[in-house]
């Protein structure tokens, strides 16, 4: 069952598509991030599927219903919400105002109480929202999002410029959305927020995707390398494992194969008559693996798929 | 209001009993943003009360002498009252409204509405009612201090008429200033921009003096809104001749009908220029040269 199925989405601005055929499915329930490059049509994308960009050509279903169907449209617009990535609140109003008038546009909303419990923020009930951190108002437009009781929220950005700890905080709403059933389509640049919260990942490069999988799949599918270092012993010199370079007076080895390496320098540390202190084995993140990606054009495992391909 | 029986979230049943509509919670917060901000207290409320009080102070030895305009006569400060109204009105339902919708549309608050199920109809309904009201209150203002300080006299059988053309001057300028706040192509132009295109307007309209503008320019003024909406204003002020001037009042009525047009036509919710309408995917494989921003 999925929240979003469309398939073979174009869209041409005039000056050459942007999107070239692509298809795009995020199962129910489910937390997808979409990563891109700016200008790799990842924006159009969203737009489209949240009904406010028309498409070229293509099926889209959202919800079950037609993004690009006037009709459709407008019952969508009631069990879906969107947490865009800069927006202005207005600066005189209160939390509860704000949050009542929001509240009236959907037929059986979250109580103000309620929406501000979710988002820690009670205690700013009555305050102007011209007073609130920036945090505070990343959290109150979350609240804003999920008074509607949404079945699928799009998240631009949710933690961008904010300190840890709010980001922390939004990270742990995300992620007690699961919980709820409700399903996200995240776009963000920050990947450690994308490792810890999606339980998908479609990278979208020049209009067409580049990989799919979850945050693990598309790791392991990258030509990013685990990182294998350890401590220089004493009265080895220059004499290093094969591979291996000196780096601030440690030996680091870059390898797809860390059991190999491990086991490579431990029979090396037998040769030498020395003992491996400070081993660290750092495995590629998805950072490291999406600017590999990027670089190579895709992934290289099954991840990996065409353009009008499904990632399942 | 309570909060228990009309807070929207208090479940389904109290929803469908006692639940303030979304146009009215919209007015409320449009008069709450506009009234607890400074600067547009001052700029828009301000400005032209203390426009009235410098001008009518510099003229009130003249309170009383009669001015010939056409086939009217008026007192000098009936045509400096006339005039101060005429730019009130200016102010607060063209250039208020043209600033204050570029600014929402460029910060984004339009386009956070635009992802939710509420009407443009109830955004900008609720948005007009408060720049009404905010015009009764300045304009209120300002003929009280006329009435009470500057000599300013109303014959009470062309009030009627008084009140008509006001009316008929915020149904003109308000959707041109709707239609106007199109133009600036970001949120810092927006003052500039409609400022720019408001003071010669306004100032042109020959609502404080007689100007003499040449006919070439004099005809071109008076083809613009503020020109027409000053012989209305100022005819029904006047000691004598015919109150209405319906070349002004038609001429009012098309600027309407323009700024109506082109601020539905082109009405965007963000910054950047879309496509227009939502089409089906079916329909727009027949338009496969759409463009957008």
């Amino acid at each position: 069952m999925y929240a979003i199925n469309a398939t073979d989405i174009t869209k041409d601005y005039g000056k050459g598509e942007v999107l070239h055929g692509i298809s795009y499915q995020v199962p129910t329930g489910q937390i997808a991030a979409l990563l891109g490059p700016n200008g790799a049509g990842k924006t159009t994308l969203i737009e489209i599927l949240e009904g406010h960009r028309g498409r070229t050509s293509g099926q889209v279903e959202v919800l079950g219903l037609d993004p690009g169907n006037r009709r459709d449209f407008a019952e969508l617009r009631t069990r879906m919400s969107v947490v865009l990535q800069q927006t202005m609140l207005e600066p005189g109003l209160s939390v509860r105002d704000i949050l009542r008038r929001h509240a009236s546009y959907y037929p059986d909303p979250l109580g103000v109480d309620e929406a501000l419990e979710q988002v820690e923020l009670t205690e700013k009930r009555s305050a102007l929202v011209k007073s609130l951190s920036d945090g505070q108002r990343r959290r109150l437009d979350l609240a804003l999002a999920l008074t509607g009781r949404p079945e699928l929220l799009f998240l631009d950005e949710p933690t961008t410029g904010l300190d840890p700890v709010s980001r922390r905080r939004i990270r742990a709403l995300v992620s007690g959305l699961r919980e709820s059933g409700t399903t996200v389509v995240l776009t963000s640049h920050d990947l450690t927020e994308v490792q810890e919260l999606a339980d998908r990942v479609d990278v979208i490069r020049d209009g067409a995707f580049i990989a799919s999988g979850t945050p693990g799949d598309l790791v392991r599918g990258s030509a990013a390398f685990t990182v294998v270092e350890f401590a220089r012993p004493t009265g080895v010199g220059d004499r290093l494992p094969e591979g291996a370079e000196l780096v601030d007076d440690r030996v680091r080895i870059l390898t797809d194969d860390q059991d190999a390496v491990v086991e490579r320098v431990q029979s090396w540390a037998r040769d030498e008559g020395t003992r491996i202190s400070g081993l660290t084995i750092v495995p590629p993140s998805l950072d490291d693996a999406y600017v590999a990606m990027l670089e190579s054009g895709t992934a290289e495992n099954g991840t990996a798929r065409s353009k009008a391909g499904k990632s399942e | 209001m309570s909060t228990t029986e009309t807070d929207p979230g208090a479940g389904p049943r109290a929803a469908r009993t006692r639940r303030p509509s979304t146009f009215w919670l919209h007015v409320d917060g449009e008069l709450k943003e506009f009234w607890r901000s400074p600067i547009t207290l001052a700029f828009i409320v301000l400005m032209p009360v203390m426009f009235y009080v410098g001008f009518g102070l510099a003229f009130r030895s003249q309170a009383d002498a009669i001015l010939r305009l056409g086939d009217h006569e008026i007192t000098q400060a009936n045509m400096s009252f006339g005039g101060v109204l005429g730019f009130a009105l200016m102010s607060v339902a063209f250039a208020n409204v043209a600033i204050g919708l570029a600014i929402r549309r460029h910060h984004g608050l339009f386009k956070r509405f635009r992802t939710t199920p509420v009407s443009p109809a109830t955004v900008m309904g609720a948005y007009l009612v408060n720049t009404l009201l905010t015009a009764v209150i300045v304009l209120g203002v300002v003929t009280a201090i006329g009435l009470l300080g500057m000599g300013v006299s109303i014959d009470p059988a062309r009030l009627p008429q008084l009140l008509t053309a006001l009316l008929l001057g915020f149904v003109c300028l308000a959707p041109l200033g709707a239609a106007v706040s199109l133009l600036p192509p970001n949120a810092d132009a927006a003052v500039p921009m409609v400022n720019g295109i408001f003071f010669p307007t306004a100032f042109l309209a020959g609502g404080f003096m007689v100007l003499p503008l040449g006919d070439t320019v004099g005809a071109v003024v008076d083809l613009l809104p503020g020109r027409p909406l000053t012989l209305l204003v100022q005819g029904a002020l006047s000691e004598s001749g015919p109150v209405w001037d319906w070349s002004a009042v038609w001429l009012l009525l098309a600027w309407s009908l323009l700024g109506t047009v082109v601020a539905l036509r082109w009405f965007r919710w963000a910054s950047e220029r879309e496509p227009r309408g939502f089409g089906s995917a079916k329909r727009k494989d027949k338009k496969p040269e759409e463009t957008g921003a």
